[in-house]
């Protein structure tokens, strides 16, 4: 389990391009040869320090809706305000370090109002802002539906470490039920909400091409796209005669970057 | 507002999370956007919600529409720029900026000159933090576009993108009413180049502001690539400074080189130096620092430093004679800063010191030579008669001063040349080197320094070392040492050093043993063991002599037979090798061929030598010892009856006590048997003491014309030189107010300077010496090497005896011819080069 304690940023350039590496690229057959890239020797790796509670710290709220803007959803369970100490989530998100640290109203009051995600999705990520460690409520892993939910709200504050954890907990997962599959529910809510070249989406593209699996039920959970890429992907494939043991997840991580490494590295007026 | 279709029950996201199609939808997320992006650079974002226009972009690249946000907020800075940035800054543009930024004359005076540049820079230094503030918020609300659409698509950050549209659209934009299609950043470079160049002058100028702008040019870079090589502050700006300032260095220098002097220069260079180096720090950029260093060091330094260091009264030369050591440190920091050598430094300092050393050589020369008559051969005359004696002693004292003087001058010169070295050139070691050489050069220029030098120490063990501490005299023995070094001719030094110390010793002239033998270990360190072993040969038979002397008296005394009228002997047994006869005065007591004659000593002193050697012998069997009459003294006691007849001091009986010259008592001895009245012919006294004729011509005119101990008379009684033919008698009528007298020193007593002749033999017999040396080294070369070119042997003779003198080729030559003849070499027959072969 990576912790986000090492994380490489290019302190040097001012504005050095936000993304030293490329994300993966190539069908989704393709990783499994690719070997992993190395590690960009250009940036510098540089410690940002934990953050920790040692001392007193300013606490903010973040208020979870899980409507859209604009719209007042009676149940409660749909919207929850989140206290948060400041430096926590500052440092491990660079969306809410922009939102609590800059010029916006949400720097003047110290408030976020965030549309369009769970609460008890959030509230796993509030937890592992302290814990580093993903469980749900009851203690347990969450499902590979609240799984994903998180890989993507990850995605969307900008949380690379967690994204990490998120898929590898998914793969983990996935073996232990020792039935190879992914609940295919999942797969319009990934194809929905990534892009072409997101790890979430090669990740399961992967999982779905490999060889000796049940056939697709529920065709209502295929998105197009993604019958798509899971022909093209075994199409590509040469080798592949291997039962899918185990997949080796680098190729689906992100690249890490810390969460305040991004704004920090851009020049300020002096 | 999105997402604004209802929804009974909350479901994620499904296929369309944006809750619209295509086009429509990005365009209601880009008006979001893009009227935020407006408030944004109004200064006005303090109300926006920034998870609303976050979550706007977010959208738009989940869409898959990131190429199309990213060209949009492209568009929206362009636009902001051409729109709101640049008609502000054109304004700030004067035709008088033009003017300056094309060269030409701006009519204005420099305050306003100043006054509108700043206005530009303040525009511009605005326009610029704007610039950064903004794009830092649009990069913030951005910032799921770069991480995920630029990062897929490997395009620049919009930061980047920005500060490159920053670069194309402020900094490269023509300027509306140029003529010459200037650009907004030729006018930044003219105007901060214009505003240091009045600092240069010495105006106040707006450091920050400056600094501002280099700050924004140091930010900037030639491509989106942000090479680091190629920030727009190395590639444009630092181009133009460096060229202006070279030109600016290049007037100032050739007019520091028309209207001032060296020291006016120097103190300029330097502070321009430091100006610039604190500009660097204060003004642009420490990336210059060692570029503009350079620049100022070719055009102040390098390019006229022959002209300001041969100026008349302020160059080099000025510097080192009225001691300017603060000049001197300056001039030889900027030279190090130029030039690792130090060239021109060295050769003006070498140079410098020949010239003084020469000026010293010549002066003691002339007052050597002017004074003192020409022809003074014969020392020993030097105190004949009262009236000359003043003169003529004073002659001879005048050049054994002069020889000191000489000495004293180098060791002030070099004295100077040291303080400077230390106090102004750091101690550097190639000057330090030059210098030595230097030193070297001209003293060895100086025919007589290692007699000088000799003289020196021997003036200074004889007295100059009396009454001083032992740090003092450490000082003198390290003078001494520091000339010996110089010296390249040792063995003329060592023959030197040897007659005078072998005056000092048997004349007991020595202050202080002890000093002495620190002065030989000196020697020894510097120059070798071989050179010091005769020397230290002298000291031993000096200490051997005086147990001797004690040894033989008390052996007499143990004798008993103490009636006798005994002769007391002090004996000094001199080891041959060890002592330079010839120049102790045995010069003329050899033969035609070179045996030496011994004088016919009187009975007394026959028995009593006789005497002696059986008690020497006696331990030292096989040993011959050779008395030698030109050295040594005598006291005897003298008689004069009162003279009947007559009154006063003549009708008393007067006893003297007469300290003569060994010589001297051997005639005096003669005189003890003879009548009263009787008288003895020169050739007589000649025959019965066999004593050579210039030794003894040289006695009697002591014992028979100087006044002081005259106690004989010659017939006939002038002031010449006895000679044969002249007749002498006892002198019953001598007086004298002193009981003991010390008759006048013979030659040979003092140390002083030679005269031309006698020097003339010093260097003969020196030149006879070096040739039996040469003849030993190329034997022993031979020997080893069989056959050998003649180059190398000449080669390898000249290292050899590199520590001892420098080998003249000539002489070189004809102890080659001398040792074929001798038939220790041959010459090859048909070898191509000449080359020798030892024979066996």
């Amino acid at each position: 389990m990576s912790s986000s304690d090492d994380i490489p940023t290019s302190t040097f350039r001012p504005f050095a391009s936000r993304w030293a590496g490329a994300r993966i690229s190539g069908s989704a057959g393709g990783p499994f040869l690719t070997p992993i890239q190395a590690p960009d020797v250009v940036s510098p790796v540089t410690k940002r320090k934990r953050p920790n509670l040692v001392g007193p710290q300013t606490i903010v709220k973040v208020n979870v809706h899980a409507c859209g803007d604009g719209f007042i959803d009676g149940d409660e369970t749909h919207h929850q305000s989140f206290p948060i100490h400041k430096n926590h989530i500052c440092h491990y998100s660079p969306f809410f370090d922009a939102a609590f640290n800059g010029n916006f109203a949400e720097g003047e009051s110290q408030e976020v109002d965030l549309y369009e995600v769970k609460p008890e999705i959030f509230g796993i990520f509030v937890n592992w802002l302290y814990t580093q460690e993903i469980m749900s409520e009851d203690g347990e892993a969450p499902s590979v539906r609240s799984l994903v939910y998180l890989w993507l709200l990850a995605d969307r504050i900008l949380v690379s470490s967690l994204q990490n954890q998120a898929i590898d907990l998914i793969e983990r997962t996935r073996q232990q039920k020792g039935n190879d599959r992914l609940p295919s529910e999942i797969f319009p809510i990934i194809y929905d909400n990534t892009n072409a070249n997101s790890g979430l989406r090669l990740y399961v593209v992967r999982v779905c091409s490999a060889p000796y699996l049940a056939q697709i039920k529920n065709s209502k959970n295929y998105p197009p796209q993604f019958l798509l890429d899971i022909v093209n992907a075994i199409r590509d494939r040469s080798t592949g005669k291997d039962r899918l043991a185990s997949v080796l997840m680098t190729p689906y991580h992100v690249p890490e970057e810390g969460g305040g490494g991004d704004r920090a590295k851009r020049l300020k007026t002096q | 507002m999105i997402s604004g279709r209802g929804r009974g029950k909350i479901r994620p996201p499904r296929r369309n999370p944006l809750g619209g199609h295509g086009d429509n939808d990005f365009e209601s997320q880009w008006d979001i956007l893009s009227s935020a992006l407006r408030e944004i650079h109004t200064k006005n974002a303090s109300q926006l919600s920034f998870e609303q226009i976050y979550r706007a972009s977010y959208k738009i690249v989940l869409k898959k529409q990131g190429d199309k946000l990213y060209d949009r907020v492209k568009e929206f800075e362009e636009q902001w720029f051409g729109g709101e940035v640049m008609p502000n800054i054109q304004k700030l543009i004067t035709p008088n900026l033009v003017n300056i930024a094309t060269g030409g004359m701006s009519g204005v005076t420099a305050n306003e000159r100043r006054m509108t540049g700043e206005e530009f820079l303040r525009g511009l230094k605005a326009a610029w933090e704007d610039h950064i503030t903004t794009m830092n918020m649009t990069t913030d609300v951005l910032m799921y576009m770069d991480r995920v659409y630029c990062t897929d698509n490997r395009k620049p950050s919009i930061f980047t993108t920005s500060m490159g549209l920053f670069r194309e659209h402020v900094l490269r934009s023509v300027i509306s009413d140029s003529r010459a299609g200037l650009i907004i950043f030729d006018i930044l470079n003219s105007v901060i180049l214009d505003q240091i160049n009045m600092e240069r002058d010495g105006d106040v100028i707006d450091k920050t502001l400056i600094r501002a702008c280099v700050y924004m040019l140091e930010g900037l870079y030639e491509s989106d690539d942000e090479n680091e090589l190629e920030k727009l502050y190395l590639t444009v700006f630092q181009v133009a400074f460096l060229a202006d300032a070279k030109e600016h260095y290049q007037k100032e220098c050739a007019t520091l080189l028309r209207e001032s002097d060296a020291s006016t220069w120097l103190r300029q260079t330097r502070k321009r130096l430091a100006e610039e180096d604190v500009r660097c720090q204060t003004t642009i950029s420490m990336l210059t620092s060692e570029k503009i260093a350079k620049v100022v060091e070719e055009e102040m330094i390098s390019a006229h430093l022959t002209e300001f260091l041969a100026m008349e009264g302020s160059g080099i030369k000025a510097m080192i004679e009225n001691d300017r050591y603060e000049d001197l440190t300056l001039l030889y920091q900027l030279i190090s800063r130029v030039d690792l050598s130090k060239a021109p430094l060295k050769i003006a300092l070498q140079a410098r010191v020949v010239e003084l050393g020469s000026e010293i050589n010549k002066t003691i020369t002339e007052s050597e030579s002017a004074p003192a008559p020409p022809a003074q051969p014969e020392d020993g005359e030097a105190e004949a008669g009262d009236k000359s004696k003043a003169t003529k002693q004073s002659a001879a004292a005048k050049q054994t001063a002069a020889a000191i003087r000489w000495v004293d001058e180098v060791l002030t010169l070099k004295d100077k040349f040291d303080t400077m070295w230390k106090n102004c050139l750091s101690e550097d070691l190639i000057l330090q080197t030059a210098l030595t050489k230097s030193f070297s050069d001209f003293i060895n220029l100086f025919p007589r320094c290692s007699e000088y030098v000799s003289l020196f120490i021997d003036d200074n063990l004889k007295r100059g070392i009396k009454g001083k501490t032992e740090s003092e005299i450490e000082v003198v023995l390290d003078k001494a040492t520091t000339l010996l070094r110089y010296i390249q001719d040792k063995d003329m030094f060592e023959r030197y050093y040897k007659k005078h110390l072998a005056r000092r010793l048997l004349h007991g002239k020595s202050e202080s043993a002890d000093v002495e033998k620190q002065m030989i270990s000196r020697m020894k360190l510097e120059i070798g063991n071989a050179f010091t072993t005769k020397l230290e040969g002298m000291f031993k038979d000096m200490t051997m002599s005086e147990d001797l002397t004690a040894g033989y008296r008390s052996h007499i005394q143990n004798l008993g037979d103490l009636d006798r009228k005994q002769v007391d002997l002090g004996i000094n047994v001199l080891t041959t090798n060890y002592w330079p006869m010839e120049s102790m005065g045995g010069a003329s007591s050899r033969g035609e061929d070179g045996t030496l004659m011994s004088c016919s000593w009187p009975t007394e002193i026959m028995n009593l030598q006789e005497s002696f050697k059986k008690f020497y012998l006696k331990e030292r069997n096989g040993r011959k010892l050779t008395w030698l009459g030109f050295l040594g003294s005598a006291d005897i006691k003298c008689v004069f009856p009162k003279i009947p007849g007559k009154e006063g001091i003549l009708g008393r009986e007067r006893r003297h006590e007469l300290n003569v010259p060994t010589y001297g008592m051997i005639i005096l001895l003669l005189f003890n048997n003879l009548a009263d009245g009787e008288s003895l012919t020169y050739e007589a006294i000649q025959q019965s003491t066999n004593i050579p004729p210039q030794d003894l011509s040289r006695m009697l005119f002591t014992l028979s014309v100087l006044p002081k101990a005259r106690v004989l008379t010659k017939n006939p009684a002038n002031k010449e030189l006895p000679k044969p033919g002249d007749k002498f008698s006892f002198n019953a009528s001598f007086t004298s107010k002193a009981v003991k007298i010390k008759a006048p020193v013979m030659v040979g007593a003092v140390n002083k300077v030679e005269g031309e002749e006698e020097r003339k033999d010093t260097e003969d017999r020196n030149d006879e010496h070096r040739g039996y040396v040469i003849d030993t080294v190329i034997v022993r070369i031979m020997k080893a090497r069989k056959l050998s070119t003649h180059q190398m042997l000449f080669s390898e003779v000249i290292a050899q005896l590199a520590q001892r003198f420098n080998p003249n080729i000539n002489m070189m030559k004809k102890r080659i011819e001398s040792l074929i003849e001798r038939e220790y070499l041959e010459r090859v027959e048909d070898a191509q080069v000449p080359t020798y072969k030892y024979l066996a």
